[in-house]
């Protein structure tokens, strides 16, 4: 405890000189001087309305639990917890703002609002108490997918949650009104007020990050950004899809012979952005809709993985990748660069950190096993060009500044470190399973904050620094509350075993079928030298005829094989490679949630702490250490806001990616078991001509 | 009576005698005594020794023919049914075969017999004795006791029928197995007494001959049995080798199926609510179990095949070591004449010869020649019979090889057929799927979403232009397979619009469509 008081006293000043003066250079950058301090005030204003409008949720449940109405059993635990928690919040919290004010009247707080926030407390309370009238019943999953999807395909359970969906998004929407017309009511104007001014705080810090990114990137994130703004016609969905459609014709002769299954990829794409521009139509009331930038157009990319090629000696040694991409977008039109398995590795990680919750386009596994080894390389080739199609094929993920630096970038090692470390994304690091997730708290919090909790050993860190000096009580572990989420993690597990499973069966399938060839092989060579022996006129022909047959057949079996490998074998690659990103959103809500119980415990300990250091400040009239304590403190509340809104959104995107993705897949799987039928079909046919030539004619 | 000239039991005046056959048996056993017996006889004998030689050649060869040419014995053999009774290993290893024979052989005691039972150790007792017995001949070897169809189905039973038929044939066109009193027995003895009444005497065995095969063989005058045993040797090896790899084959095969089934069943279990993955995985599972069954109908038609020419060649292999160990025996039996007749000659020259010793001399002189005219004929016998055998032998093997691909190509057809219908069948439901309607991402057009898009019909196959019809058997027969059961637990709407449509199509078979049927194979 005193080792805590004398850390805290330390720190406090360093914040002090540190929080403030930034805070406001980075503002007067941007604002005019004397806005500076409105938004400064705003900022705590908008932490107050947070609470009801971005966790009207919480707020909810710890009613429900409050009355002791009847509420989903799973919850129950958890809502204790948060119950407790916000509870003391709420109660601390303006039994600490009520004692401040005295302090905060004498006009010591420069920056505090204290009539708005005592207004907006107030407010808070009214309305937590008027939401308790909002019926129980009509909260269920909330599930926001106003999808117009399960129009296609009726075999397909993937789509079952679906009407499901639309339900909730009713009821939530109902209620989000409800709610909106109670806070509208009791707040009498200010909360619009604040509400715009938090959208257009986040927006400004936003836009800010964004600059800064821009700022230290190369000219051609620049160009990118610039391009952002460029107001280019809407109605370029069509054309955009008909440019689609003629995705690279590989010249070579491999890929024309494979023309059926790449015919695919572009259908698919046409698919995909089709789903996309749904998505994108549909009205995003959802209340934590990230702000709105201008949308930029989809543009059609070009890219081509190829020429795979050896680097370096020795250890060293690698092989090298040529990407071509082509698209408006880029600085010159077109840019060819060589890249290696691990840069790929790098987009992913960075992808992921600059999209939470959207499922990237994974890269292939670090060790491919098994029968494919000997196209290893080509098969590698294929899954990365298919990761970085698919990822030019993303509206939200196409114009990404990382992946357009991994385009065009020419040094682009240099360049990636660069990257890293200014988004803290650790892509570097990459740890080999795919589902495994790196929170950025830099991403999360903002580069100065971010920065500082890196330097503490990251916010678990953090907080297990106090538990060890302060209080004997962990954080409270983080168990998902939401039911949706959770039963669709187990169905991705199981279907991730699944397919697992099913890929290993292809692949000894595969070499059972190398070993069958190559035995047919050894038959043949004997039938051979057996008519060989001549032994008499008619034999010989019909056994030189079975051998061609035989020969033929065995052909027909090795592109039989090949041709299963690619279709079934690549897709259902594909598809549990992918299943490892959604894993990863999953963790990433997971990671969020652990910071988001570590903070808010953080906070529990400081209110607590609070009281103390208030009693002790009017005792020896020390109003500064008060203060530094109040800024520490509110440094804290910030950052658990942020995790929690942060939570709440990822839970968000993750449902609506989940579904989409759902989608795309199982209409991916049907694709490739289609083509699979089609080519099993043929080649039936072939066999069952040849016998039937070779049968009429010796028989 | 002289050994040069075989006794013919066997006259053209009906001779009902039951002398001349006991004469006859005698006579077989005085004829073939002296090739076991010691060849070195030192009883010498002088006259004519060379002249017997050529003389009896022609006349052997005359001889030789003539139980061909007069061959008007016969002996017509009907295999009805194959029976597995008693135990497990019983069923396996000794299938009985019954059969009707008539014959107007005299060594048998009747014209007909119905209904013959004759268990597979009894063939087995026959044959061993007929080719020690009949060293002149290729005897054929017994087929396999059973089938890779695995025993108790009517696909092994009737196989079975087939080879015992095939074999019977076979042996009966060999004049030397007609006449053979053994075979009289065996067809006439009792369910399960048969034991060969008279010891075969034509065969060195044992170590002997064992001993002796490693010797080079003699020069061989005739090209045609000189290079018929490499040949034949060869062929055996080979298809040794062929069956070999079959057999590996046949396990990856099978080891294949397997993973095939997995795979469907990982299809099954991917979505358990989902029914087009359900029937796809069944279907997965069904070609496997397809697969499974064509490498049993490998082995059952190509495996079981080669095996008799396996044993075949085998066997003639051997009765061409036996022809080489006659040889031998001749050459030895040659230079013991002439040892002999030197040794009289020189008796006779010498001025004070005892009458005594060159009477000796010239007995021993005889018996040599005797021996050797005899050896002589046997080696005449075997080579004019084996030389008429080689032929007929080489043309079973044409055939059989021919048969054998031809069962096997036929099966594979039919079952690859099977295959294409049981994948056709789900095409239908992977197609409605997809909204667009089929091939669309393939860049076709949108063929027809109903269960009629078959590409074996009674008109034949869809991607030919040649014209194949067949009857609705056999599309009926290719377009149900075993495993319809698992297969349409979920479907049965959709077996009912295919069997529709073949109801519509049977219309179509009118009186020309049935002509052309008949005369076409089809299949």
């Amino acid at each position: 405890m005193n080792f805590n008081d004398t850390d805290d006293a330390l720190s406090a000043p360093v914040w002090d000189d540190l929080n403030p003066p930034t805070k406001k250079q980075e503002l007067n950058a941007d604002v005019p001087e004397e806005l500076s301090s409105t938004f400064a005030t705003l900022n705590t204003g908008d932490e107050l309305v947070t609470n009801p409008i971005v966790e009207v949720s919480e707020g909810e449940e710890e009613k429900f639990d409050v009355e002791g109405k009847p509420f989903q059993s799973h919850w129950v635990a958890n809502a204790f917890a948060s119950q407790d928690q916000n509870d003391s919040d709420n109660r601390e919290g303006v039994r600490i703002t009520k004692d401040s004010n005295a302090l905060l009247l004498k006009g010591e707080v420069k920056n505090e609002d204290t009539d708005d926030l005592n207004i907006s407390k107030a407010d808070l309370m009214n309305e937590l108490a008027s939401s308790e009238v909002d019926p129980a019943s009509g909260w269920t999953n909330p599930s926001i997918e106003p999808t117009t999807y399960n129009i296609n395909a009726p075999l397909f359970s993937g789509d079952n949650s679906l009407p499901l969906a639309f339900n909730d998004t009713g009821k939530m929407d109902e209620l989000q009104s409800t709610l909106n017309l109670h806070s509208n009511a009791t707040n009498l104007g200010k909360p619009k007020i604040l509400f715009n001014s938090r959208k257009m705080l986040k927006r400004k810090d936003y836009e800010r990050d964004h600059l800064k990114s821009i700022n230290t990137d190369d000219p051609l994130g620049k160009a990118q950004k610039d391009s952002e703004f460029i107001d280019e016609p809407l109605d370029d969905n069509t054309t955009s899809i008909s440019n689609v459609n003629p995705v690279s014709k590989g010249s070579d002769i491999k890929r024309q012979m494979e023309e059926p299954l790449y015919k695919l990829s572009p259908k698919k794409d046409h698919t995909q952005t089709n789903e996309a521009k749904k998505e994108n139509d549909k009205p995003t009331e959802v209340k934590q809709a990230p702000i709105e930038e201008p949308k930029p157009e989809f543009v059609k990319f070009d890219i081509v993985v190829k020429d795979p090629r050896k680097v370096g000696e020795l250890t060293s040694a690698h092989i090298e990748y040529m990407v071509v991409a082509e698209a408006k977008i880029l600085e010159s039109g077109c840019s060819i660069v060589y890249r290696r398995y691990r840069d790929f590795r790098w987009l992913y990680r960075q992808l992921q950190n600059n999209h939470w919750g959207k499922i990237i386009p994974p890269p292939p596994e670090k060790q491919a096993v098994g029968r494919f080894k000997q196209d290893f390389i080509e098969n590698r080739r294929l899954q990365m060009e298919n990761m970085l199609q698919t990822i030019a094929s993303s509206d939200s993920l196409q114009n990404d500044s990382d992946f357009i630096l991994f385009l065009t970038s020419k040094d682009f090692p240099q360049d990636c470190k660069k990257r890293e470390y200014e988004s803290g994304s650790n892509a570097c690091n990459d740890s080999g399973d795919l589902s495994i997730t790196y929170i950025s708290e830099i991403q999360l919090l903002g580069e100065e904050d971010g920065r500082r909790v890196i330097k503490n050993g990251g916010l678990l860190g953090e907080s297990d620094k106090g538990f060890l000096s302060l209080s004997f009580s962990a954080p409270p572990k983080y168990v998902e509350v939401d039911n949706f989420l959770n039963e669709r993690l187990k169905t991705i597990d199981n279907l991730s075993n699944e397919l697992k499973e099913m890929y290993k069966t292809l692949e000894t399938v595969d070499t059972e079928r190398t070993n069958l060839a190559s035995s047919l092989t050894d038959i043949q060579m004997k039938f051979e030298s057996l008519s060989e022996l001549n032994v008499t006129t008619e034999s010989t022909s019909i056994l030189n005829s079975l051998v061609d047959v035989e020969k033929a057949i065995q052909q027909s079996l090795e592109r039989c094989s090949f041709q299963e490998s690619l279709i079934m074998g690549t897709c259902i690659d594909n598809y549990s490679r992918s299943l490892a990103s959604v894993r990863a959103i999953f963790n990433q809500r997971m990671t969020m949630g652990a910071f988001m119980m570590a903070v808010e415990n953080d906070l529990r300990k400081k209110k607590s702490q609070g009281e103390r250091v208030l009693k002790y400040a009017k005792g020896q009239n020390d109003p500064d250490k008060f203060e530094a304590f109040k800024l520490q403190y509110k440094l804290i509340e910030r950052r658990a806001r942020i995790i929690r809104s942060k939570w709440n959104e990822l839970g968000e995107t993750i449902r609506n990616e989940v579904a989409r993705f759902d989608l795309d897949k199982t209409r991916e799987l049907r694709d490739s078991m289609e083509i699979y039928l089609e080519t099993l079909i043929e080649s039936q046919k072939e066999c069952i001509e040849l016998w039937y030539t070779f049968h009429k004619n010796n028989f | 009576m002289t050994s040069t000239i075989p006794y013919d039991p066997f006259p053209e005046e009906e001779d009902n005698n039951p002398f001349s056959q006991h004469e006859r048996e005698q006579e077989i056993q005085q004829e073939s005594t002296p090739v076991q017996q010691d060849v070195d006889d030192n009883q010498p004998h002088s006259e004519n020794v060379v002249n017997t030689d050529d003389h009896s050649k022609k006349e052997e060869t005359k001889i030789a023919m003539k139980e061909r040419i007069n061959n008007k014995l016969k002996i017509v053999i009907k295999v009805t049914d194959v029976e597995r009774i008693g135990k497990m290993a019983e069923k396996r290893e000794n299938p009985i075969v019954v059969f009707d024979v008539s014959t107007n052989v005299r060594t048998f005691r009747s014209s007909t017999y119905k209904k013959r039972r004759k268990s597979y150790d009894e063939f087995k007792q026959i044959f061993k004795f007929l080719k020690g017995e009949l060293i002149e001949s290729f005897i054929p070897t017994l087929p396999i006791q059973y089938t890779n169809f695995g025993i108790i189905n009517t696909e092994d039973h009737d196989k079975m029928i087939k080879n015992f038929q095939e074999w019977f044939d076979r042996v009966t066109m060999d004049p030397l197995v007609v006449r053979n009193q053994e075979f009289a027995y065996f067809i006439e003895s009792d369910f399960g007494t048969y034991v060969p009444i008279n010891k075969p005497t034509g065969q060195i065995t044992g170590l002997k001959r064992r001993t002796l095969k490693q010797l080079a063989p003699p020069y061989d005058s005739v090209t045609d049995l000189a290079e018929f045993r490499p040949l034949v040797k060869s062929i055996y090896l080979l298809c040794q080798d062929i069956q070999e790899k079959l057999l590996r084959s046949n396990k990856t095969k099978k080891a294949m199926v397997r993973q095939e089934h997995a795979f469907g069943q990982g299809f099954i279990q991917l979505d358990e609510h989902n029914n087009l993955y359900k029937r796809f995985g069944k279907m997965l599972k069904a070609i496997g179990d397809v697969d499974s069954i064509i490498a049993t109908m490998d082995m059952a038609t190509l495996y079981d095949g080669i095996q008799w020419i396996v044993t075949d060649t085998y066997m003639i292999k051997e009765a061409l070591t036996d022809r080489h160990l006659v040889m031998r025996e001749l050459l030895q039996a040659q230079q013991n004449t002439k040892l002999k007749k030197d040794q009289a000659t020189k008796s006779r020259t010498k001025r004070d010869s005892n009458p005594l010793k060159v009477g000796e001399a010239i007995e021993n002189l005889e018996v040599a020649s005797a021996k050797e005219e005899e050896l002589t004929t046997q080696y005449e016998r075997i080579t004019e019979n084996m030389s008429i055998e080689r032929k007929e032998w080489l043309e079973w093997y044409d055939s059989w090889v021919k048969k054998t691909i031809k069962e096997y190509s036929l099966k594979k057809i039919e079952y690859e057929r099977k295959k294409l219908a049981l994948l056709e069948r789900v095409r239908s439901d992977v197609r409605r799927a997809d909204e667009r309607g089929g091939l669309s991402r393939l860049g076709r057009d949108v063929t027809s979403t109903k269960g009629s898009d078959v590409s074996q019909s009674v008109e034949g196959d869809s991607w030919t232009g040649e014209i194949r019809h067949r009857s609705i058997d056999e599309v009926e027969r290719v377009t149900h397979t075993e495993f319809d059961k698992t297969l349409e637990e979920d479907g049965l709407d959709d077996l009912e619009s295919t069997s529709k449509v073949q109801e519509g199509q049977k219309d179509l078979l009118d009186a020309r469509n049935a002509a052309s049927l008949l005369g076409i194979t089809s299949f």
